[in-house]
Protein backbone atom coordinates (compact mmCIF):
# COMPACT_ATOMS: atom_id res chain seq x y z
CA UNK A 1 0.00 0.00 0.00
CA UNK A 2 1.29 3.39 -0.90
CA UNK A 3 0.91 6.03 1.79
CA UNK A 4 -1.96 8.44 1.30
CA UNK A 5 -0.99 11.82 0.02
CA UNK A 6 -2.23 14.74 2.09
CA UNK A 7 -5.20 16.51 0.54
CA UNK A 8 -4.28 19.88 -0.92
CA UNK A 9 -6.26 22.93 0.30
CA UNK A 10 -7.21 23.70 -3.31
CA UNK A 11 -8.92 20.34 -3.53
CA UNK A 12 -10.93 21.03 -0.40
CA UNK A 13 -11.99 24.36 -1.89
CA UNK A 14 -12.99 22.66 -5.11
CA UNK A 15 -14.90 20.02 -3.22
CA UNK A 16 -16.71 22.81 -1.37
CA UNK A 17 -17.63 24.58 -4.59
CA UNK A 18 -18.73 21.31 -6.13
CA UNK A 19 -20.93 20.54 -3.15
CA UNK A 20 -22.35 24.07 -3.30
CA UNK A 21 -23.17 23.64 -6.98
CA UNK A 22 -24.90 20.36 -6.23
CA UNK A 23 -27.01 22.04 -3.54
CA UNK A 24 -27.93 24.82 -5.95
CA UNK A 25 -28.83 22.36 -8.66
CA UNK A 26 -31.12 20.44 -6.34
CA UNK A 27 -32.55 23.30 -4.27
CA UNK A 28 -31.94 26.25 -6.62
CA UNK A 29 -35.44 27.69 -6.48
CA UNK A 30 -35.59 27.59 -2.70
CA UNK A 31 -32.12 29.10 -2.26
CA UNK A 32 -32.80 31.97 -4.62
CA UNK A 33 -35.92 32.79 -2.68
CA UNK A 34 -37.81 34.13 -5.67
CA UNK A 35 -38.76 33.41 -9.26
CA UNK A 36 -35.97 34.26 -11.69
CA UNK A 37 -38.57 35.42 -14.23
CA UNK A 38 -40.42 37.82 -11.95
CA UNK A 39 -39.97 41.40 -13.16
CA UNK A 40 -40.22 44.49 -11.02
CA UNK A 41 -40.09 47.55 -13.21
CA UNK A 42 -40.02 49.86 -10.18
CA UNK A 43 -36.78 48.30 -9.04
CA UNK A 44 -34.63 48.19 -12.17
CA UNK A 45 -30.82 48.02 -12.01
CA UNK A 46 -30.83 47.94 -8.21
CA UNK A 47 -27.33 47.61 -6.78
CA UNK A 48 -26.20 44.46 -4.97
CA UNK A 49 -27.16 44.16 -1.30
CA UNK A 50 -30.41 46.00 -2.00
CA UNK A 51 -33.02 44.67 0.40
CA UNK A 52 -34.28 41.34 -0.94
CA UNK A 53 -31.82 41.29 -3.84
CA UNK A 54 -28.41 40.09 -2.67
CA UNK A 55 -26.81 40.57 -6.11
CA UNK A 56 -29.09 43.39 -7.26
CA UNK A 57 -31.51 43.39 -10.18
CA UNK A 58 -31.17 43.71 -13.94
CA UNK A 59 -32.67 46.12 -16.45
CA UNK A 60 -36.10 44.51 -16.09
CA UNK A 61 -35.95 44.33 -12.31
CA UNK A 62 -35.32 40.59 -12.25
CA UNK A 63 -33.30 39.20 -9.35
CA UNK A 64 -29.70 38.56 -10.45
CA UNK A 65 -29.04 35.86 -7.85
CA UNK A 66 -32.09 33.87 -8.90
CA UNK A 67 -31.06 34.17 -12.55
CA UNK A 68 -27.49 33.19 -11.68
CA UNK A 69 -28.56 30.04 -9.86
CA UNK A 70 -30.99 29.06 -12.61
CA UNK A 71 -28.18 29.67 -15.09
CA UNK A 72 -25.90 27.33 -13.16
CA UNK A 73 -28.44 24.56 -13.49
CA UNK A 74 -28.69 25.14 -17.20
CA UNK A 75 -24.92 25.32 -17.65
CA UNK A 76 -24.20 22.16 -15.68
CA UNK A 77 -27.03 20.23 -17.32
CA UNK A 78 -26.02 21.15 -20.86
CA UNK A 79 -22.30 20.69 -20.21
CA UNK A 80 -22.80 17.29 -18.56
CA UNK A 81 -25.10 16.04 -21.31
CA UNK A 82 -22.88 17.32 -24.10
CA UNK A 83 -19.85 15.72 -22.42
CA UNK A 84 -21.75 12.45 -22.08
CA UNK A 85 -22.70 12.43 -25.76
CA UNK A 86 -19.17 13.29 -26.90
CA UNK A 87 -17.83 10.65 -24.50
CA UNK A 88 -20.09 7.87 -25.73
CA UNK A 89 -19.59 8.59 -29.44
CA UNK A 90 -15.87 9.26 -29.15
CA UNK A 91 -15.05 6.33 -26.88
CA UNK A 92 -17.05 3.80 -28.87
CA UNK A 93 -15.55 4.95 -32.12
CA UNK A 94 -12.04 5.09 -30.71
CA UNK A 95 -12.27 1.58 -29.26
CA UNK A 96 -13.60 0.04 -32.46
CA UNK A 97 -10.95 1.81 -34.48
CA UNK A 98 -8.21 0.66 -32.14
CA UNK A 99 -9.26 -2.96 -32.54
CA UNK A 100 -9.20 -2.82 -36.34
CA UNK A 101 -6.80 0.00 -37.15
CA UNK A 102 -6.44 -0.87 -40.81
CA UNK A 103 -10.13 -0.55 -41.72
CA UNK A 104 -11.87 1.34 -38.92
CA UNK A 105 -8.86 3.43 -37.97
CA UNK A 106 -8.73 4.96 -41.41
CA UNK A 107 -12.41 5.81 -41.49
CA UNK A 108 -12.19 7.29 -38.00
CA UNK A 109 -9.27 9.44 -39.06
CA UNK A 110 -11.29 10.67 -42.03
CA UNK A 111 -14.33 11.51 -39.91
CA UNK A 112 -12.39 13.22 -37.14
CA UNK A 113 -10.35 15.19 -39.63
CA UNK A 114 -13.54 16.17 -41.40
CA UNK A 115 -15.16 17.24 -38.14
CA UNK A 116 -12.11 19.05 -36.85
CA UNK A 117 -11.39 20.75 -40.16
CA UNK A 118 -14.18 23.23 -39.39
CA UNK A 119 -13.72 25.71 -36.57
CA UNK A 120 -15.84 24.03 -33.91
CA UNK A 121 -17.77 27.17 -33.16
CA UNK A 122 -18.72 27.88 -36.74
CA UNK A 123 -19.75 24.26 -37.11
CA UNK A 124 -21.89 24.40 -33.98
CA UNK A 125 -23.61 27.59 -35.14
CA UNK A 126 -24.30 26.04 -38.52
CA UNK A 127 -25.67 22.81 -37.06
CA UNK A 128 -27.98 24.69 -34.70
CA UNK A 129 -29.13 26.94 -37.51
CA UNK A 130 -29.96 23.87 -39.60
CA UNK A 131 -31.74 22.17 -36.69
CA UNK A 132 -33.87 25.28 -36.42
CA UNK A 133 -35.27 25.47 -32.92
CA UNK A 134 -33.00 26.43 -30.08
CA UNK A 135 -33.46 24.31 -27.02
CA UNK A 136 -31.77 22.00 -24.59
CA UNK A 137 -31.45 18.98 -26.88
CA UNK A 138 -30.37 20.87 -29.96
CA UNK A 139 -27.53 22.50 -28.01
CA UNK A 140 -26.48 19.32 -26.28
CA UNK A 141 -26.55 17.25 -29.47
CA UNK A 142 -24.67 19.89 -31.40
CA UNK A 143 -21.92 20.27 -28.81
CA UNK A 144 -21.63 16.51 -28.52
CA UNK A 145 -21.51 15.94 -32.26
CA UNK A 146 -18.96 18.67 -32.80
CA UNK A 147 -16.56 17.73 -30.01
CA UNK A 148 -16.49 13.91 -29.91
CA UNK A 149 -13.15 13.68 -31.78
CA UNK A 150 -11.48 14.89 -28.57
CA UNK A 151 -12.41 11.55 -27.01
CA UNK A 152 -12.00 9.31 -30.02
CA UNK A 153 -8.44 10.50 -30.62
CA UNK A 154 -7.30 9.92 -27.05
CA UNK A 155 -9.13 6.60 -26.75
CA UNK A 156 -7.81 5.42 -30.10
CA UNK A 157 -4.22 6.23 -29.24
CA UNK A 158 -4.38 4.79 -25.72
CA UNK A 159 -6.37 1.71 -26.64
CA UNK A 160 -3.97 0.95 -29.47
CA UNK A 161 -1.05 1.01 -27.11
CA UNK A 162 -3.04 -1.08 -24.61
CA UNK A 163 -3.82 -3.61 -27.32
CA UNK A 164 -0.13 -4.04 -27.89
CA UNK A 165 0.48 -4.77 -24.23
CA UNK A 166 1.62 -8.30 -23.61
CA UNK A 167 -1.09 -8.92 -21.04
CA UNK A 168 -3.88 -8.13 -23.49
CA UNK A 169 -2.32 -10.51 -25.98
CA UNK A 170 -1.88 -13.08 -23.22
CA UNK A 171 -5.57 -12.71 -22.33
CA UNK A 172 -6.55 -13.09 -25.96
CA UNK A 173 -4.38 -16.20 -26.00
CA UNK A 174 -6.62 -17.70 -23.31
CA UNK A 175 -9.53 -17.57 -25.75
CA UNK A 176 -11.29 -14.42 -24.62
CA UNK A 177 -13.69 -12.71 -27.01
CA UNK A 178 -13.03 -9.16 -28.19
CA UNK A 179 -15.84 -7.78 -26.02
CA UNK A 180 -14.54 -9.43 -22.85
CA UNK A 181 -11.04 -8.30 -23.74
CA UNK A 182 -12.33 -4.74 -23.83
CA UNK A 183 -14.32 -4.91 -20.65
CA UNK A 184 -11.80 -6.78 -18.54
CA UNK A 185 -8.44 -5.57 -19.81
CA UNK A 186 -8.63 -2.51 -22.04
CA UNK A 187 -11.31 -0.27 -20.49
CA UNK A 188 -9.86 -0.41 -16.96
CA UNK A 189 -6.60 0.83 -18.43
CA UNK A 190 -8.37 3.79 -20.00
CA UNK A 191 -10.11 5.01 -16.84
CA UNK A 192 -7.33 7.32 -15.60
CA UNK A 193 -6.98 9.35 -18.77
CA UNK A 194 -10.69 9.25 -19.59
CA UNK A 195 -11.72 10.61 -16.21
CA UNK A 196 -9.30 13.52 -16.56
CA UNK A 197 -10.54 14.17 -20.08
CA UNK A 198 -14.17 14.17 -18.97
CA UNK A 199 -13.52 16.83 -16.34
CA UNK A 200 -11.63 19.10 -18.74
CA UNK A 201 -14.22 18.56 -21.43
CA UNK A 202 -16.96 19.51 -18.99
CA UNK A 203 -15.18 22.84 -18.39
CA UNK A 204 -14.87 23.40 -22.13
CA UNK A 205 -18.55 22.66 -22.61
CA UNK A 206 -19.52 25.26 -19.97
CA UNK A 207 -17.62 27.87 -21.97
CA UNK A 208 -18.96 26.65 -25.31
CA UNK A 209 -22.56 26.68 -24.15
CA UNK A 210 -22.19 30.17 -22.65
CA UNK A 211 -20.66 31.40 -25.88
CA UNK A 212 -23.61 30.05 -27.86
CA UNK A 213 -26.05 31.63 -25.42
CA UNK A 214 -24.11 34.88 -25.64
CA UNK A 215 -24.69 34.89 -29.37
CA UNK A 216 -28.34 34.17 -28.80
CA UNK A 217 -28.31 30.81 -30.55
CA UNK A 218 -28.10 28.66 -27.47
CA UNK A 219 -30.84 28.72 -24.89
CA UNK A 220 -34.39 29.70 -25.84
CA UNK A 221 -35.08 33.43 -25.79
CA UNK A 222 -35.49 34.87 -22.33
CA UNK A 223 -34.00 31.88 -20.51
CA UNK A 224 -31.72 32.70 -17.60
CA UNK A 225 -28.32 31.45 -18.75
CA UNK A 226 -24.93 32.89 -18.00
CA UNK A 227 -24.23 33.58 -21.66
CA UNK A 228 -27.54 35.38 -22.09
CA UNK A 229 -26.95 37.37 -18.88
CA UNK A 230 -23.54 38.49 -20.16
CA UNK A 231 -25.01 39.40 -23.49
CA UNK A 232 -27.89 41.42 -22.01
CA UNK A 233 -25.63 43.24 -19.58
CA UNK A 234 -23.43 44.72 -22.30
CA UNK A 235 -25.42 47.93 -22.50
CA UNK A 236 -25.21 48.56 -18.76
CA UNK A 237 -21.61 47.64 -18.13
CA UNK A 238 -20.74 51.03 -16.63
CA UNK A 239 -24.04 51.80 -14.97
CA UNK A 240 -24.53 48.36 -13.46
CA UNK A 241 -21.27 46.39 -13.57
CA UNK A 242 -22.63 43.65 -11.29
CA UNK A 243 -24.80 42.44 -14.14
CA UNK A 244 -21.62 41.52 -16.02
CA UNK A 245 -19.50 40.57 -13.04
CA UNK A 246 -21.92 38.10 -11.45
CA UNK A 247 -22.18 35.61 -14.35
CA UNK A 248 -18.56 36.19 -15.38
CA UNK A 249 -17.19 35.44 -11.92
CA UNK A 250 -19.51 32.48 -11.53
CA UNK A 251 -18.27 31.03 -14.79
CA UNK A 252 -14.63 31.65 -13.95
CA UNK A 253 -15.07 30.01 -10.55
CA UNK A 254 -16.75 26.93 -11.99
CA UNK A 255 -14.16 26.50 -14.73
CA UNK A 256 -11.17 27.07 -12.48
CA UNK A 257 -12.58 24.54 -10.05
CA UNK A 258 -13.11 21.99 -12.80
CA UNK A 259 -9.53 22.49 -13.94
CA UNK A 260 -8.08 22.21 -10.44
CA UNK A 261 -10.08 19.03 -9.98
CA UNK A 262 -8.89 17.72 -13.35
CA UNK A 263 -5.28 18.51 -12.53
CA UNK A 264 -5.63 16.71 -9.23
CA UNK A 265 -7.09 13.66 -10.96
CA UNK A 266 -4.27 13.73 -13.47
CA UNK A 267 -1.62 13.88 -10.77
CA UNK A 268 -3.35 11.18 -8.76
CA UNK A 269 -3.48 8.82 -11.72
CA UNK A 270 0.26 9.03 -12.32
CA UNK B 1 4.03 -44.26 -34.27
CA UNK B 2 0.84 -42.45 -33.37
CA UNK B 3 -0.35 -39.39 -35.25
CA UNK B 4 1.48 -36.19 -34.30
CA UNK B 5 -0.24 -33.68 -32.03
CA UNK B 6 0.72 -30.81 -34.26
CA UNK B 7 1.31 -31.05 -37.99
CA UNK B 8 2.08 -27.91 -39.93
CA UNK B 9 2.66 -27.93 -43.64
CA UNK B 10 3.43 -25.06 -45.96
CA UNK B 11 2.77 -22.36 -43.37
CA UNK B 12 3.65 -19.06 -44.96
CA UNK B 13 3.38 -15.58 -43.52
CA UNK B 14 3.50 -12.41 -45.53
CA UNK B 15 3.22 -8.68 -44.99
CA UNK B 16 1.76 -7.24 -48.18
CA UNK B 17 4.34 -8.14 -50.80
CA UNK B 18 7.06 -9.19 -48.43
CA UNK B 19 7.28 -12.87 -47.54
CA UNK B 20 8.44 -13.33 -43.95
CA UNK B 21 8.05 -17.09 -43.71
CA UNK B 22 7.95 -18.80 -47.11
CA UNK B 23 6.75 -22.23 -46.11
CA UNK B 24 7.19 -24.00 -42.83
CA UNK B 25 6.71 -27.69 -42.14
CA UNK B 26 6.67 -29.00 -38.59
CA UNK B 27 5.40 -31.98 -36.67
CA UNK B 28 5.44 -32.51 -32.93
CA UNK B 29 4.40 -35.73 -31.23
CA UNK B 30 2.94 -36.44 -27.82
CA UNK B 31 5.45 -35.79 -25.03
CA UNK B 32 7.94 -34.35 -27.45
CA UNK B 33 9.68 -30.99 -27.15
CA UNK B 34 10.62 -29.43 -30.44
CA UNK B 35 13.14 -26.62 -30.12
CA UNK B 36 13.01 -23.81 -32.64
CA UNK B 37 16.24 -21.86 -32.56
CA UNK B 38 17.42 -18.92 -34.59
CA UNK B 39 18.46 -15.32 -34.37
CA UNK B 40 16.02 -12.50 -33.64
CA UNK B 41 13.89 -11.74 -36.66
CA UNK B 42 14.19 -15.20 -38.14
CA UNK B 43 10.42 -15.71 -37.94
CA UNK B 44 10.23 -17.87 -34.83
CA UNK B 45 7.77 -15.80 -32.85
CA UNK B 46 5.42 -14.94 -35.70
CA UNK B 47 5.32 -18.61 -36.63
CA UNK B 48 4.29 -19.40 -33.06
CA UNK B 49 1.54 -16.78 -33.13
CA UNK B 50 0.40 -18.05 -36.51
CA UNK B 51 -0.34 -21.44 -34.89
CA UNK B 52 -3.00 -19.72 -32.79
CA UNK B 53 -3.91 -17.46 -35.70
CA UNK B 54 -3.10 -14.37 -33.67
CA UNK B 55 -0.93 -12.44 -36.10
CA UNK B 56 -1.13 -8.64 -36.18
CA UNK B 57 -3.56 -7.18 -38.72
CA UNK B 58 -0.80 -6.32 -41.15
CA UNK B 59 0.34 -9.95 -41.54
CA UNK B 60 -1.51 -12.70 -43.36
CA UNK B 61 -0.90 -16.41 -43.12
CA UNK B 62 -1.68 -19.43 -45.24
CA UNK B 63 -0.92 -23.12 -45.03
CA UNK B 64 -2.27 -26.16 -43.31
CA UNK B 65 -2.25 -26.50 -39.52
CA UNK B 66 -3.51 -29.69 -37.93
CA UNK B 67 -3.93 -30.03 -34.20
CA UNK B 68 -4.86 -33.43 -32.78
CA UNK B 69 -5.76 -34.58 -36.27
CA UNK B 70 -8.13 -31.68 -36.86
CA UNK B 71 -7.54 -28.79 -39.22
CA UNK B 72 -7.57 -25.46 -37.44
CA UNK B 73 -6.31 -23.19 -40.21
CA UNK B 74 -9.83 -22.87 -41.64
CA UNK B 75 -11.69 -22.58 -38.32
CA UNK B 76 -13.75 -19.45 -37.74
CA UNK B 77 -12.89 -16.98 -35.00
CA UNK B 78 -15.29 -18.56 -32.51
CA UNK B 79 -13.73 -21.97 -33.03
CA UNK B 80 -10.25 -20.53 -32.68
CA UNK B 81 -11.17 -18.96 -29.34
CA UNK B 82 -11.96 -22.43 -28.02
CA UNK B 83 -8.56 -23.60 -29.23
CA UNK B 84 -6.64 -20.70 -27.68
CA UNK B 85 -6.07 -21.43 -24.03
CA UNK B 86 -8.06 -24.65 -24.37
CA UNK B 87 -6.02 -26.80 -26.74
CA UNK B 88 -3.01 -24.48 -27.14
CA UNK B 89 -1.39 -22.96 -24.10
CA UNK B 90 1.15 -20.22 -24.56
CA UNK B 91 4.02 -19.18 -22.33
CA UNK B 92 5.28 -15.69 -23.04
CA UNK B 93 8.74 -14.27 -22.79
CA UNK B 94 8.18 -11.64 -20.14
CA UNK B 95 5.90 -12.86 -17.34
CA UNK B 96 5.75 -9.42 -15.75
CA UNK B 97 4.25 -7.63 -18.71
CA UNK B 98 2.11 -10.64 -19.61
CA UNK B 99 0.05 -10.38 -16.44
CA UNK B 100 -2.34 -7.47 -16.12
CA UNK B 101 -0.76 -5.36 -13.35
CA UNK B 102 -4.09 -4.48 -11.75
CA UNK B 103 -5.42 -8.03 -11.59
CA UNK B 104 -4.43 -10.88 -9.30
CA UNK B 105 -2.70 -13.95 -10.70
CA UNK B 106 -5.63 -16.10 -9.61
CA UNK B 107 -8.25 -13.97 -11.36
CA UNK B 108 -6.45 -14.42 -14.67
CA UNK B 109 -6.24 -18.18 -14.19
CA UNK B 110 -9.85 -18.44 -13.08
CA UNK B 111 -10.95 -16.42 -16.08
CA UNK B 112 -9.22 -18.87 -18.40
CA UNK B 113 -10.53 -21.92 -16.53
CA UNK B 114 -14.10 -20.70 -16.65
CA UNK B 115 -13.72 -19.85 -20.31
CA UNK B 116 -12.88 -23.44 -21.18
CA UNK B 117 -14.31 -25.66 -18.48
CA UNK B 118 -17.75 -25.83 -16.95
CA UNK B 119 -16.73 -25.02 -13.42
CA UNK B 120 -18.21 -22.82 -10.74
CA UNK B 121 -16.25 -19.97 -9.25
CA UNK B 122 -15.17 -21.94 -6.18
CA UNK B 123 -14.15 -25.02 -8.19
CA UNK B 124 -12.24 -22.87 -10.67
CA UNK B 125 -10.41 -21.24 -7.80
CA UNK B 126 -9.53 -24.61 -6.35
CA UNK B 127 -8.19 -25.75 -9.71
CA UNK B 128 -6.16 -22.53 -10.01
CA UNK B 129 -4.55 -23.15 -6.63
CA UNK B 130 -3.89 -26.81 -7.49
CA UNK B 131 -2.28 -25.80 -10.77
CA UNK B 132 -0.07 -23.19 -9.12
CA UNK B 133 0.98 -25.74 -6.49
CA UNK B 134 1.80 -28.20 -9.24
CA UNK B 135 4.02 -25.56 -10.81
CA UNK B 136 5.89 -25.53 -7.47
CA UNK B 137 4.87 -21.98 -6.81
CA UNK B 138 5.64 -21.47 -3.13
CA UNK B 139 2.54 -20.69 -1.09
CA UNK B 140 0.07 -21.31 -3.89
CA UNK B 141 -2.79 -20.56 -1.53
CA UNK B 142 -1.56 -17.02 -1.02
CA UNK B 143 -0.15 -16.51 -4.50
CA UNK B 144 -3.53 -16.97 -6.08
CA UNK B 145 -4.52 -13.61 -4.60
CA UNK B 146 -1.15 -11.96 -5.25
CA UNK B 147 -0.59 -9.21 -7.77
CA UNK B 148 2.08 -9.89 -10.37
CA UNK B 149 4.52 -7.26 -9.08
CA UNK B 150 4.66 -8.91 -5.66
CA UNK B 151 6.09 -12.15 -7.11
CA UNK B 152 9.65 -12.74 -8.25
CA UNK B 153 10.48 -13.26 -11.91
CA UNK B 154 10.78 -17.01 -11.51
CA UNK B 155 7.52 -17.23 -9.56
CA UNK B 156 5.78 -15.21 -12.22
CA UNK B 157 7.03 -17.51 -14.94
CA UNK B 158 5.79 -20.50 -12.93
CA UNK B 159 2.39 -18.82 -12.73
CA UNK B 160 2.54 -18.13 -16.48
CA UNK B 161 3.27 -21.78 -17.22
CA UNK B 162 0.40 -22.63 -14.90
CA UNK B 163 -1.85 -20.35 -16.93
CA UNK B 164 -0.76 -22.07 -20.13
CA UNK B 165 -1.39 -25.54 -18.69
CA UNK B 166 -4.46 -24.96 -16.58
CA UNK B 167 -6.86 -26.34 -19.19
CA UNK B 168 -4.59 -29.28 -20.07
CA UNK B 169 -3.83 -28.21 -23.64
CA UNK B 170 -2.57 -30.57 -26.31
CA UNK B 171 0.14 -28.16 -27.36
CA UNK B 172 2.30 -25.87 -25.29
CA UNK B 173 3.97 -23.01 -27.14
CA UNK B 174 6.75 -21.46 -25.11
CA UNK B 175 8.15 -18.31 -26.68
CA UNK B 176 11.54 -17.51 -25.14
CA UNK B 177 10.27 -18.49 -21.68
CA UNK B 178 13.66 -18.15 -20.01
CA UNK B 179 15.08 -15.06 -21.71
CA UNK B 180 13.89 -12.62 -19.05
CA UNK B 181 15.15 -14.74 -16.14
CA UNK B 182 18.52 -15.12 -14.46
CA UNK B 183 20.54 -18.32 -15.11
CA UNK B 184 19.72 -20.33 -11.98
CA UNK B 185 16.01 -19.63 -12.36
CA UNK B 186 16.27 -20.49 -16.04
CA UNK B 187 17.32 -24.04 -15.16
CA UNK B 188 14.41 -24.48 -12.75
CA UNK B 189 11.92 -23.21 -15.31
CA UNK B 190 13.38 -25.50 -17.99
CA UNK B 191 13.07 -28.45 -15.64
CA UNK B 192 9.47 -27.50 -14.95
CA UNK B 193 8.69 -27.24 -18.66
CA UNK B 194 10.39 -30.57 -19.33
CA UNK B 195 8.29 -32.23 -16.65
CA UNK B 196 5.02 -30.65 -17.71
CA UNK B 197 5.59 -31.32 -21.39
CA UNK B 198 5.25 -35.06 -20.77
CA UNK B 199 1.51 -34.91 -21.19
CA UNK B 200 1.46 -32.60 -24.19
CA UNK B 201 3.44 -31.60 -27.22
CA UNK B 202 5.69 -28.62 -26.78
CA UNK B 203 7.11 -26.06 -29.16
CA UNK B 204 10.01 -24.36 -27.46
CA UNK B 205 11.23 -21.19 -29.12
CA UNK B 206 14.54 -19.69 -28.15
CA UNK B 207 17.65 -17.99 -29.42
CA UNK B 208 19.52 -19.54 -26.50
CA UNK B 209 20.88 -22.75 -27.91
CA UNK B 210 22.05 -23.90 -24.47
CA UNK B 211 18.48 -23.78 -23.19
CA UNK B 212 17.34 -25.71 -26.23
CA UNK B 213 20.07 -28.28 -25.66
CA UNK B 214 18.90 -28.76 -22.11
CA UNK B 215 15.37 -29.90 -22.79
CA UNK B 216 14.62 -30.48 -26.48
CA UNK B 217 14.20 -33.82 -28.22
CA UNK B 218 14.45 -32.40 -31.69
CA UNK B 219 15.64 -29.09 -33.03
CA UNK B 220 14.88 -26.96 -36.05
CA UNK B 221 17.18 -24.09 -36.88
CA UNK B 222 15.53 -21.08 -38.50
CA UNK B 223 17.16 -18.45 -40.62
CA UNK B 224 15.24 -15.75 -42.47
CA UNK B 225 11.94 -17.62 -42.13
CA UNK B 226 13.28 -20.94 -43.37
CA UNK B 227 14.29 -24.10 -41.58
CA UNK B 228 17.91 -24.55 -42.53
CA UNK B 229 18.58 -27.61 -40.43
CA UNK B 230 16.53 -30.06 -38.45
CA UNK B 231 17.03 -33.32 -36.66
CA UNK B 232 17.45 -34.93 -33.30
CA UNK B 233 18.83 -32.46 -30.76
CA UNK B 234 22.04 -34.47 -30.18
CA UNK B 235 22.77 -34.69 -33.82
CA UNK B 236 22.19 -31.01 -34.57
CA UNK B 237 24.26 -29.92 -31.62
CA UNK B 238 27.21 -32.25 -32.09
CA UNK B 239 27.33 -32.56 -35.86
CA UNK B 240 25.86 -29.37 -37.27
CA UNK B 241 25.72 -29.40 -41.04
CA UNK B 242 24.56 -25.93 -41.96
CA UNK B 243 27.06 -23.07 -41.57
CA UNK B 244 24.43 -20.97 -39.76
CA UNK B 245 23.96 -23.68 -37.12
CA UNK B 246 27.72 -23.78 -36.61
CA UNK B 247 27.75 -20.04 -36.22
CA UNK B 248 24.96 -20.17 -33.64
CA UNK B 249 26.83 -22.86 -31.75
CA UNK B 250 30.11 -20.99 -31.81
CA UNK B 251 28.45 -17.98 -30.16
CA UNK B 252 26.93 -20.05 -27.37
CA UNK B 253 28.68 -20.09 -23.99
CA UNK B 254 31.14 -22.99 -23.75
CA UNK B 255 31.98 -22.82 -27.43
CA UNK B 256 29.14 -25.06 -28.44
CA UNK B 257 30.13 -28.23 -26.58
CA UNK B 258 26.93 -29.83 -25.39
CA UNK B 259 26.18 -33.17 -23.87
Amino acid sequence: MTPRRPIAPAVLLVAGVGLGCLLVIVFGDVLAGRDHRAMNLDLRLAAPLTRGHLLGTDELGRDVLARLLTGLRWSVATALSATAIAFVIGTTFGLIAARRPSIMGESMRLLTTFTQAFPPFVLAVTVIAVMGDAGFWSIVLTLGLVTWPVFSRVVYAEARSLFQRDYVLAAEMTGMSAVRLYVRHVLPGLIPSLSVLVVFHFADMIVAESALSFLGIGAPLGAATWGAMLSESRGYMLAAPWLTLAPALAMVTLIVCAHVFGQHLRNASR
Amino acid sequence: MTAPVLAVSGLSIRADEQVLVPGLDLTIGQGEILGMVGASGSGKTISAFALSRLLPDALTQSGRIELEGRRIDDLDERGMRDIRGGRIGMVFQDPLSSFNPVRTIGSILIESIRRHQRLGRADARRLAIETLAEMRLPGANASVDAYPHTLSGGQRQRAMIGLALVNQPALIVADEPTTALDPTIQLQILALLRRQAERAACLFITHDIAAAAAICDRLVVMQAGRIVESGAADQVLTRPEHPFTRELLSHAPGGGRFR
